[in-house]
């Protein structure tokens, strides 16, 4: 619960047992966002059974509006939004979840290296992290994607791989702090192996900020599979909202007034984002709680003067 | 001593004030009354977490917005806590102003201190840039700045300097009060003895009324010429110096001088046992009764009245005066 | 070496790590290079031929060599579908997006300063609430949604042009003059612009709001507040200034995302920009083109960050040594 004197943003997780749970459930902002991340997960699991009607049939030439029989109407193509926009669920959250990890795995990995090794190893490690840093992230993956090919697979691991760097400085950031703490420095000075401290201790202290980074990165993953896919270079053979975006422009919904084939896949993709940053945000925020403004210490405050203290019949 | 009968210059009735934090209220001011005439000098003592910061906060209508405060703040007779923000926001730095605990940080790091110095003048002065700097320079060299400073950076400036420039900013306006809370803290002793000296040459040639908070009863005693006690939120003693160090009649104040170490003599440190109630319990009796070395049992009951005894204000069962309550 | 100098050290070696993977992505390409460039009516001379102009023969360290000298030249190669050099390609669309994105980012940043400032100086208030989801929301959308949306509501409405970046009707009643043009230009500029700011001022409000709370929890806020000073006084003359530096350091950070953002809008509103060019080359699978195109974007984000750097130190008056006065 203390910054780190360098001013990066570490934390203390205080005890092993129990923080799991503290990290999911501790912050009204992270329940909110899991939940809905949960709705969006429930709907791309049960996609085939809950699309009203297959994905690849067509149904009528054109554009067509909302019915009972298809809620959301039918696209330029002919086939039905809904099924599509259900789908679609399904590739965005594999495609984020999957691409997170893998940024996960690459920067945790790297991170952890430079920190517990550190000297040189650390040098160059962060030096190469910095360059990733500063290469545009979604130029680069554009590139790559056109080059590797239109794979689901090879989506994820391109955008896996381009998203790294931020994880790696974090992860890196806490390792370095975990491994300074006096408390580590005590047992390991007690002869106890680098195992033993590594696993007692250094994991637990740095698997939760791993995992709240996780699902922010998620949501970044999420974001670039739309403007990959958007750009024609996702997998032509399943549907994704980014596809779904890049037809709604193509088959010129804007201009035949087609509302319901512009709105849904946005709209779907600002939620899933949405809802996975305020829980990712959510968990950081369990994790080094800031100060707020209800818990004024009285013996020194912080005062935040711009309201009139006064103003008050 | 004086029984002066100048009209009161500032005089605080009864302030109150309590920090509202969701979970409850914390009572940190518990009906304080003084009275400052021209010219006076009052000091307030007390330990950490008694309330004399936030007293003089609550004079300048300066707390955040969660404290609700009660009583008078009179200045010149008029309540200028009574019409809100914008009523006390003419009184600001021209009639009275603050020098803040840790004046080190009073200044904003991005704009040069002759700057922030000039500010208010400029403001409530309507003075020109010119007027303005040479009255800066005209401050700082009072303090004993050398003018040439104003045009430097916050961060370029010693501790000790930056204090003596926070004393020159609050006097910018021609204040006719002058709150100074812990001025001395956080400095080295030798500078510390320069600002007090400061502080005390200050209010003589400038005529300034002041209010020295600290929790250090010796540099207090330097500066001033009456001391306020306080404890949990009241004062509990007030006095002429003389008579506080020589006499004090409420057993707080008695141990505060008891706890002074004096390296001169070999007496051993005196502390005293126990603690302050916390500020979120409403307290029965008198605040200091638990820890009081001559309690009484009307002590933990009956909450001690403010005696007036001709000199000072003493609260406290054991005073023997009959007085008429103040 | 000084700091100047380190900085600029590091942007030249990221360049040169971002040609070092465009060279080997191209080379590492599934299929031979040249099959990619779709040469199916190549005779084995010509595809020999080909391979030879693009080096493809050679050893790999020696085609690496010959790929930075070219670079160090300004060479980027050249255009699969046009055959030109690619630095011709993309000199006219660069000179079309730099307004257009210069414009998007302004916009990005007064809206986020404005939410930033609103939702700390008010702060738990429902207008802090309100502004603050707000920008998370248009954070959370995709860039080319928030076109789409521009599009289908605002575009008629408004009247503005919402395609191309010059109306079909200029010029032809004559040679147009320097100020039709321009204003023709700005008006297509707009909605891209204004598309663009909407989709990237979210992170902008949410670093000023952060900036804007740190500061006004400062002693010296108190202090101007003691000395008299009203609320708009206060935030003006010394919240502001104080918060608005770590706002210089994020538009350098936010440059990558600003570039997608606009590589987006421009294929949504067919503005004939870099980005655009970068769509096409995607369709065309025109890999010089679209390498030649990040390249210069990487260069572009560099070279922000580095100013960006350049100028944090002379304005924080407690990182450099100068005596100029501030305010």
């Amino acid at each position: 619960m203390v910054a780190s004197p360098s001013g990066e943003r570490v934390v203390s997780v205080p005890t092993r047992r129990g923080t799991a749970l503290r990290l999911i459930t501790g912050n009204r902002q992270t329940v909110l966002g899991l939940c809905a991340l949960g709705v969006f997960l429930l709907i791309a699991l049960l996609a085939p059974v809950i699309a009203p009607t297959p994905v690849n049939t067509g149904f009528a030439n054109g554009f067509s509006a909302p019915t009972a029989v298809h809620p959301l109407g039918l696209d330029g193509g002919g086939f039905d939004v809904l099924s599509r926009l259900v789908h679609g669920a399904q590739t965005s959250l594999l495609v984020g979840s999957i691409a997170a990890l893998v940024g996960m795995v690459i920067g945790g990995t790297i991170g952890f290296v430079a920190g517990y090794v550190g000297g040189r190893t650390d040098g160059v490690l962060m030096r190469i992290t910095d360059y990733f840093l500063v290469i545009p992230d979604i130029p680069l993956m554009i590139v790559a994607a056109a080059v590797f090919g239109q794979s689901l697979t090879n989506i994820m691991i391109v955008i896996g791989l381009v998203y790294w760097a931020s994880t790696a400085r974090l992860i890196r950031a806490q390792v370095m702090s975990v491994r300074q703490r006096t408390f580590v420095k005590r047992v390991e000075a007690m002869g106890a192996s680098p195992l033993f401290v590594l696993t007692r201790h250094v994991v637990p202290q740095v698997t939760p900020l791993l995992v709240a980074n996780t699902v922010l990165m998620v949501a970044n993953a999420i974001f670039a599979e739309t403007y990959i896919s958007f750009l024609g270079l996702g997998d032509p053979s399943v549907v994704s909202w980014g596809r779904m975006i890049q037809d709604a422009l193509d088959q010129g919904a804007v201009v035949a007034g087609a509302w319901w084939v512009v709105l849904p896949p946005g709209l779907a993709v600002t939620l899933v984002v949405l809802a996975a940053t305020i829980a990712g945000q959510g968990m950081e925020d369990t994790l080094n709680p800031r100060l707020k403004v209800g818990h004024l210490a009285v013996r020194r405050f912080r005062v935040r003067p711009l309201h009139g203290a006064l103003d008050r019949p | 001593m004086t029984t002066s009968v100048t009209a009161p210059l500032l005089e605080v009735r009864d302030l109150g004030v309590d920090f509202d934090i969701g979970s409850g209220q914390l009572h940190a001011v518990r009906g304080v009354s003084f009275v400052l005439r021209a010219r006076d000098r009052l000091g307030i003592v007390g330990e950490s977490g008694c309330g004399k910061s936030t007293v003089v906060l609550a004079m300048m209508g300066l707390l955040p917005p969660n404290a609700e405060v009660s009583g008078q703040v009179l200045f010149n007779g008029v309540d200028i806590l009574a019409g809100g923000d914008s009523s006390m926001r003419p009184h600001r730095w021209c009639d009275i102003s603050m020098v803040f605990q840790g004046a080190m940080n009073a200044f904003n790091p991005v704009r040069t201190v002759g700057d922030q110095i000039a500010e208010p003048i400029r403001m409530h002065r309507k003075a020109s840039r010119r007027d303005a700097d040479k009255r800066v320079g005209e401050l700082l060299d009072m303090v004993g700045i050398p003018a040439s400073r104003a045009v430097r950076y916050p961060h370029e400036f010693s501790g000790g300097m930056r204090q003596r420039a926070a004393l020159a900013m609050a006097l910018a306006c021609g204040p006719k009060v002058l709150l100074a809370d812990e001025p001395t803290t956080a400095l080295d002793v030798i500078v510390q003895a320069e600002i007090l000296q400061l502080l005390r040459r200050v209010s003589d040639d400038l005529g300034v009324a002041l209010v020295f908070i600290s929790h250090d009863l010796p540099a207090v005693a330097q500066v001033t010429e009456r001391v306020a006690v306080m404890y949990a939120g009241r004062v509990v003693e007030e006095a002429p110096v003389s008579r506080l160090l020589t006499a004090p009649l409420h057993p707080y104040s008695a141990a505060l001088l008891a706890a002074i170490p004096r390296p001169e003599t070999a007496a051993a440190v005196c502390s005293i046992p126990g603690e302050p109630p916390g500020l979120d319990t409403t307290v029965i009796g008198c605040a200091f009764a638990p820890r009081c070395v001559s309690v009484l049992d009307n002590c933990r009951i009956t909450e001690p009245p403010n005696i007036f005894d001709g000199e000072g204000v003493i609260a406290c069962h054991l005073a023997t005066s009959a007085g008429l309550p103040r | 070496m000084t700091p100047a100098l380190s900085r600029i050290w590091f942007a030249l070696v990221t360049v040169f790590v971002a040609a070092t993977i465009n060279f080997f992505l191209f080379r590492v390409m599934p299929g031979n290079a040249v099959s990619a460039l779709r040469c199916r009516a190549c005779t084995p001379q010509l595809r020999e031929a080909l391979l030879n102009r693009y080096g493809l023969d050679a050893p790999l360290p020696e085609q690496f060599v010959r790929y930075l000298d070219q670079l160090a030249r300004g060479d980027l190669g050249i255009s699969i579908a046009s055959g030109r050099p690619v630095w011709q390609e993309i000199t006219g669309p660069l000179l079309n997006t730099l307004p257009m994105l210069i414009a998007g980012t302004l916009i990005a940043l007064v809206l986020g300063v404005i939410s930033g400032v609103v939702s700390s100086w008010r702060r738990g208030t429902v207008l802090d609430s309100t502004t603050q989801w707000t920008s998370l929301a248009f954070y959370a959308m995709p860039t080319q949604w928030i076109g789409l949306l521009v599009l289908f509501y605002v575009a008629a409405a408004i009247g503005l042009p919402a395609a191309g970046i010059q109306s079909a009707s200029l010029g032809v009643l004559g040679e147009p003059s320097m100020w039709d043009l321009l204003v023709d230009r700005t008006a297509h500029l707009i909605l891209p612009a204004l598309t663009l700011g909407l989709g990237s001022y979210g992170q902008y409000a949410i670093i000023m709001r952060s900036a804007m709370l740190d500061t006004l929890g400062e002693d010296y806020i108190l202090t101007a507040r003691a000395k008299g000073l009203r609320d708009w006084e206060i935030l003006r003359y010394h919240a502001f200034g104080n918060a608005l530096l770590p706002m210089v350091t994020m538009v350098a950070l936010s440059a990558g995302s600003i570039v997608a953002g606009a590589i987006v809008v421009e294929d949504v509103f067919s503005y004939p920009g870099i980005g655009f060019a970068a769509v096409d080359a995607i369709g065309k699978r025109d890999y010089p083109v679209l390498q030649g195109i990040f390249l210069l974007l990487t260069v572009a984000v560099v070279v922000a960050n580095l100013v960006a750097d350049l100028v944090y130190v002379r304005i924080d008056p407690r990182i450099r040594s100068g005596r100029v006065a501030v305010g």
